[in-house]
């Protein structure tokens, strides 16, 4: 099965051609990195747009039709071809080596699996060339996304790209659950697996049961705007309502698929810089399912002002769903509790994912009360919360997951000054982005909309987000420059840089095609530190 | 080592950024004051969670902040702290508090959506019907004859009478339209093929604004309207102003 990782092609110089054709998924983790950052960037642009429209009332820069089609294509971009490819990248790289495996399970379909996500990422993107990108919002709610409404081919292109990257996510689903139960290498039982492989596996069934079931959505949105069918159309016996049903049973799990691997990331960070086991591990493992198997039971607390809901039912759900999420945030602070800490920008990026994610998680609880969520749905409220969830959350994971295993990726360290500076940039950015939308929602501004009244009294906090927006754009540039010094000139990191307690750290850095000469004995979810200090009191349970 | 300074630039670090976000907190965390009686319960259930959930964040927000402070480690730090892997009983107990919190949060909320959500018919003293079309709005008044027709240089208003149980009808034409009014700390969703119905109970004289909330194409951000909530006398000098002739329906092309 992984004869392709095998295959004694050592020393080879890295030509293109090698890159192009790499079934390694190190090089693959790698290149699903570098593709995110890519479309980070034009995400980032893209929502600048946005601000800086919004930055003062009445239309500047953009007209109406430009200012939709940036926010459906800043959201679109963020969600599938950014931070889910970032985490299936990290995940690519790390899981194998995790648990000492050679290579995914399917080679092959791993390279298909990342080629499909820059490819229907142009297709998406090529929507401004042809005349106009899609525009009906991420969420592409029909009527407004029919042909009759949305006559132009973005949405089309739109439709496409999204079947496409979803059938790489479940590629990528299957391979991750095969790889994890067929290779894990002799001692390393379920329990003893790192918490990042398991956020992989339940993020692996979400996408499972999830993904194909947007894919039925988009293509009955394609049927209904191409052949005439009528699947959501009320004016011929279909359902608008329908669509948001099928669409959020997908999307609202989407959100714990783009959050899990953050915090399986986290999770590996904590205890490392902490000098502690993760406290409470199987607690964890039960928590992350957990869930995952709510998740799909939420998904009509984006409906409540619909009219269409079992309102009682999705409340109590949602609130049920925060009580997981709240574990874990303890399990977190117990780790670090009584331990050592230091703070490289690793454990910069954990702990400013612990206090921003507490943020997202609080503010979407208001959402769970639906009389309280019927004065702020769709209001810049929810902007807020989505944003420091994902943003606050997730993107923060993917730093500290990028800083904690770029050295195992280059062989290079980062520059930790750079990375601190970095860090500060982003936690003012994103505070003076966001936290001001809170407000904004209370005092009535609805999402989604290119202008506002200048006597509606949202002008001040309006600025305040857009120069936060671009305090955040510029807090990546020393990342850029960290990146591209260290890669040069930065210290050898050695096997080992932070003393890491899972398997990648016993290899060297990057390590070789075939990861391991040889392997630790695993007698616990730490070989590492059972190498390092003996096995005495490193079980967990 | 050279452990000593770092943890304390970064106490500096966290210092800058928990003040802005205190600052920007700070800055207006309550609601609109509410115009309607269901509005008044929603802002009494909305000031209940958002005391719960600065109690929550004050307390984990602060473990964080301890944490972080009290245990870096320091260079006498040559041995591992003691490797505490869980503690059964603590886990039961931070499951359970946040368990029966949400479900307190649920219970009281459950009460308020029994009013917010009430349907009574017959209870209905002016009954309204509300039109949301690419890109403004409807109103009319059935009953009285009257239609009021929003345009992008004169946003439509409502008028209702104080204190009246006040019932509208909603839908949308073509996609679909959210019908919001921050005041009322309320939205419902016009929604093609789908007539949603809600009352509400105005207690407040004064202007509203109102505006789209579901996005709905192009000119989203123009769909402005406000309510406007006379008193009865008022109410019903402006129905005979604006009653239809005998021929038919009459149309506003402009609230009044």
């Amino acid at each position: 099965m992984a004869t392709t990782a095998l295959r004694p092609a050592v020393q080879q110089r890295t030509s293109l051609y090698e890159w192009l054709t790499t079934t390694d998924h190190k090089k693959i983790g790698m290149l699903y990195t570098i593709s995110s950052f890519i479309f980070l960037a034009i995400g980032g642009l893209l929502a600048l747009g946005v601000r800086t429209e919004l930055a003062q009332p009445g239309l500047q820069f953009l007209d109406e039709s430009t200012y939709n089609q940036l926010f459906t294509m800043h959201a679109s971009v963020m969600i599938f071809w950014v931070i889910i490819p970032f985490l299936a990248g990290l995940g690519n790289y790390i899981v194998p080596l995790q648990i000492g495996a050679a290579d995914m399970a399917f080679p092959r379909i791993n390279a298909l699996s990342f080629w499909m996500i820059p490819f229907s990422g142009l297709v998406v993107i090529s929507g401004f060339l042809l005349g106009g990108a899609a525009d009906a919002g991420w969420t592409a709610y029909p009527p407004l996304s029919s042909i009759k409404y949305s006559p132009g081919p973005g949405m089309n292109l739109w439709i496409v790209a999204l079947i496409l990257i979803g059938t790489s996510s479940i590629l990528g689903a299957v391979n991750f659950l095969v790889t994890i139960f067929r290779m894990r290498a002799p001692g390393m039982t379920l329990f003893r697996m790192p918490i990042m492989v398991w956020t992989i596996i339940v993020t692996s069934v979400l996408v499972l049961m999830g993904t194909p079931v947007l894919t039925s959505a988009l293509m009955m949105l394609f049927i209904d705007r191409n052949f005439g069918g009528s699947f959501f159309d009320p004016a011929t016996g279909g359902s608008a309502i329908l669509w948001q049903n099928i669409f959020w049973f997908y999307s609202h799990p989407a959100v714990y698929i783009m959050v899990l691997p953050g915090m399986g990331a986290i999770s590996e960070i904590i205890p490392v810089f902490s000098r502690k086991p993760l406290f409470g591990y199987r607690a964890f493992i039960f928590a992350t399912a957990g869930i995952g198997a709510l998740g799909f039971s939420v998904w009509a607390h984006h409906m409540f002002t619909t009219g269409s809901v079992f309102l009682p039912f999705f409340s109590i759900m949602t609130f049920f769903i925060g009580v997981p999420t709240g574990v874990k945030m303890f399990n977190w602070i117990a780790t670090m509790w009584r331990g050592q800490i230091t703070f490289k920008t690793p454990m910069l990026f954990a702990v400013g994912f612990l206090s921003m994610f507490l943020i997202g998680g609080i503010n979407g609880v208001f959402s769970a009360p639906v009389p309280v969520d019927y004065a702020i749905h769709a209001t810049y409220w929810v902007v807020a919360h989505i944003h420091y969830v994902l943003f606050g959350g997730s993107f923060l994971a993917i730093m500290a997951g990028f800083y904690y295993w770029f050295p195992k990726m280059s062989g290079k360290m980062l520059d930790e000054g750079l990375g601190k500076l970095h860090f500060v940039l982003v936690m003012i950015g994103l505070n003076l982005t966001f936290l001001p939308m809170h407000t904004l929602g209370l005092l009535g501004m609805p999402r989604r909309i290119a202008d506002y009244s200048p006597t509606a009294g949202w002008n001040d906090l309006n600025l305040a987000a857009t120069a936060g927006g671009f305090t955040v754009g510029i807090s990546l540039l020393p990342l850029l420059w960290n990146i591209y010094i260290s890669l040069r000139n930065g210290k050898d990191a050695g096997n080992d840089p932070w003393e890491g307690n899972t398997l990648e750290w016993a290899t060297s850095s990057p390590p070789p095609a075939w990861n391991f000469d040889r392997l630790p004995a695993i007698t616990s979810e730490r070989p590492l530190f059972d190498a390092r200090h003996g096995r005495s009191g490193s079980d967990h349970a | 080592m050279k452990l000593a300074h770092q943890p304390r630039r970064l106490v500096v670090l966290l210092g800058v950024a928990l003040t802005a976000l205190l600052l920007g907190g700070c800055q207006a965390v309550g609601t609109l004051p509410p115009a309607t009686e269901q509005a008044v319960q929603i802002t009494d259930l909305y000031n209940l969670v958002f005391a719960i959930a600065a109690v929550v964040f004050v307390l984990v927000e602060g473990l964080i902040i301890w944490s972080v402070i009290r245990y870096r480690r320091k260079p006498s730090d040559r041995s591992l702290p003691t490797q505490t892997h869980g503690n059964f009983m603590l886990e039961i107990v931070w499951t359970l508090i946040p368990l029966v919190t949400v479900i307190g949060i649920f219970i009281a909320s459950i009460g308020v959506l029994n009013t917010v959500d009430a349907r009574d018919a017959d209870a209905a003293e002016v009954k309204v019907e509300v039109v949301g079309y690419q890109w403004q709005w409807k109103f009319a008044y059935p009953e009285d004859g009257i239609e009021v027709f929003g345009t992008a240089a004169q946003e439509p208003q409502l008028v209702v009478p104080l204190g009246k149980v006040i019932q509208v009808s909603l839908v949308g034409q073509d996609v679909n339209h959210g019908f919001y009014i921050p005041e009322f700390l309320f939205q419902r969703d016009a929604v093609p093929g789908q007539v949603n119905v809600f009352q509400f109970t105005p207690n407040k004289l004064g202007t509203f604004h109102g505006q789209c909330s579901a996005f709905c194409g192009l000119l989203h951000h123009a769909m402005r309207f406000s309510v406007k909530v006379v008193s009865p006398e008022e109410y019903d000098t402006w129905l005979t102003e604006n009653a239809p002739k005998p021929s038919g329906f009459t149309t506003l092309r402009v609230g009044i």
